[in-house]
């Protein structure tokens, strides 16, 4: 599994290159951009999965007991107007138990931003809302997740921007009963500290 | 986007419907507790475990009862599991296929097989230090070693069986032609041992130098046996185990602590052999997987299977419950643990004797690893 996130995060590395290659050629615009209707984005992310800790429906908090991962997404929106867009993402975590068991949750959701602008700047403001598929060793899981987060971007150019994430990742996992038992549902609660390429076309 | 989306949900909804789990998620790995693990490499294939009693009689004399290992090299560490004792190494002449010890209570030797020979590990020098002697006159290559009641027992290939006399001379069982794997020697006298073919053979006396001198068990219903007289060639008698219905090797045989005379044998093909008469007839189950080992614990039978750890053998051969309800996983932490459940259990060995627990030792192709059974509802695991 490590094998895996040093691969996404090599991938990642290499899909930022084309950026990189265009500082090269000294294409950076001094103008403002507007998005009218219709104007669209690609972001891809990746970085650090921090599980924070687990809330029973009593309200008790517990560690989650899992280590560190990474986490990576893409995303696709389109602008309403200059400052919301609406659109989808998916992505995928991976962490380890104290055993080494792996989790993986691959979270597919609506997104709604709100962005302030402060050129060459701007901060998005999101919610992200949809089905995460869990899976632990042989066991599978879907549960809903929510994901609010808030992101600072530096526009390179009028079609390039990067970025750092901090998105909240709430993960309710609740059962009815009998088996399993309603005592054992938890609230998941997890931080996503992520970089991102952002293309617009 | 909206047709997207609906997919998303329904596709989410079939595969929640799908799930079956009896525990959940977060809260698994919420109540997950790290293994212990305690100083012994991990990267070892352990063929065999042994429990050394303490040996008053040692050079200097041994005050606790010892685990001893075969994985590569020799590893022992002081008895019993609660503790953190480290383990030692022993370097031995040659790969440690195997190991075995035999001789006068207190004063019992080691010997352990390696790709060079037989060597010995005496209690005469406190067990640190090997023989130059090899012990290994057969010419043959050592597969396997067994001691029981006493005697040490030594399978070769190519194919062959010698047991050691007083003057540490093998001599030849006259048993050949079959590759032997595990021997038992029963509480009513019989030595039995299983080979590679579906073949158990038996002999109810114990040998002596020159061969076996009196006849052995040869009339017993749906039993392969041997024949051995005295300087003659063994005699196969019947056609097959079960009355031919079996397939793969038999990895290992074992007579259960709590019911004397009956015995349990396994197959590489996924069968379990039983017999209620010592030996005399076998019946048999089919549960399709690799079994290496087998040992009885607490009253559980406990199966050793490759690549995917061990099994519980419940109700064995009641025809009342249904053959896929009989295995089951060892309750407890045993499936939050991926070395243990993906490893190959090679051998099982039972320490009913040191400390208060119900120890089971397994040797693995990652090292040992150690059980309390004092709850067998709970089976706790830690690392060596």
């Amino acid at each position: 599994m490590r094998f895996f996130a040093v691969l996404f995060l090599a991938a990642f590395c290499c899909m930022s290159s084309p950026a990189f290659v265009a500082a090269q050629e000294g294409d950076y615009d001094e103008y403002e951009p507007t998005f009218d209707m219709g104007d669209q984005m690609i972001i891809i992310s990746g970085g650090l999965f921090a599980p924070l800790f687990y809330q029973s429906l009593a309200g008790d908090i517990n560690s989650t007991r899992l280590t560190v991962g990474g986490v990576g997404s893409l995303q696709w929106s389109t602008y309403l107007n200059n400052n919301m867009s609406v659109g989808a993402e998916g992505g995928g975590m991976f962490a380890f138990t104290p055993n080494g068991r792996n989790l993986f949750m691959v979270p597919v959701t609506a997104r709604f931003s709100y962005v302030l602008r402060k050129h060459p700047f701007d901060f998005p403001l999101s919610l992200a809302a949809g089905l995460n598929f869990v899976r632990l060793d042989s066991t599978f899981r879907v549960m809903p997740i929510i994901k609010p987060g808030i992101s600072g971007f530096w526009s390179y150019n009028s079609s390039w921007s990067f970025g750092l994430n901090l998105v909240y990742w709430w993960v309710p996992d609740i059962y009815m009963g009998p088996s399993p038992p309603r005592e054992q549902s938890r609230l998941g609660n997890f931080l996503e500290v992520s970089l991102s390429a952002r293309y617009y076309f | 986007m909206r047709r997207f989306f609906c997919l998303v949900v329904l596709l989410g909804l079939f595969l929640g419907a799908c799930s079956d789990i009896t525990q959940g998620v977060f809260y698994d790995i919420e109540t997950e507790i790290s293994v212990p693990d305690n100083s012994l490499t991990d990267d070892i294939d352990v063929t065999r475990v042994v429990y050394l009693p303490a040996q008053t009689g040692a050079l200097p004399p041994t005050s606790q009862p010892r685990y001893y290992i075969a994985g590569g090299a020799v590893f022992y560490r002081e008895a019993p599991g609660t503790s953190d004792t480290d383990w030692h190494q022993i370097t031995a002449p040659g790969i440690v296929i195997d190991i075995a010890f035999i001789g006068p209570a207190g004063t019992q030797d080691i010997y352990a097989a390696t790709e060079r020979g037989l060597f010995c590990l005496p209690a005469s020098n406190g067990y640190t230090v090997f023989e130059t002697r090899n012990y290994n006159t057969t010419g043959k290559q050592i597969s396997r070693l067994m001691s029981l009641s006493g005697n040490l027992f030594v399978a070769t290939f190519p194919e062959g069986l010698y047991y050691m006399d007083g003057t540490g001379a093998l001599l030849d069982t006259g048993l050949t032609g079959h590759r032997i794997l595990s021997g038992v020697h029963t509480t009513t006298g019989e030595y039995l041992f299983t080979s590679r073919s579906t073949h158990i053979f038996a002999a109810n006396s114990p040998p002596s130098p020159g061969g076996w001198t009196t006849p052995p068990l040869a009339t017993e219903q749906d039993i392969d046996t041997i024949v051995w007289p005295v300087g003659g060639s063994p005699v196969a008698t019947n056609s097959g185990l079960a009355g031919g219905n079996i397939s793969g090797e038999i990895r290992d045989i074992m007579e259960t602590p709590s019911t004397p005379g009956t015995l349990y044998a396994v197959t590489t093909a996924g069968y379990v052999l039983r017999s209620t008469d010592s030996g005399a007839s076998w019946g048999y189950e089919y549960h399709g997987s690799t079994f290496f080992s087998i040992a009885e614990i607490n009253s559980v039978l406990v199966l050793g299977v490759d690549g995917s750890g061990l099994r519980h053998f419940l109700d064995p051969f009641d025809p009342a419950v249904p053959t896929k309800s009989r295995m089951e996983y060892p309750p407890g932490d045993f499936l939050k643990i991926p070395d243990l459940y993906n490893s190959s259990v090679f051998y099982l060995m039972t320490d009913t004797v040191s400390g208060s627990a119900n120890w089971l030792l397994t040797g693995t192709n990652n090292g040992v690893w150690m059980a309390d059974y004092s709850n067998p509802a709970y089976v706790a695991w830690r690392h060596e």
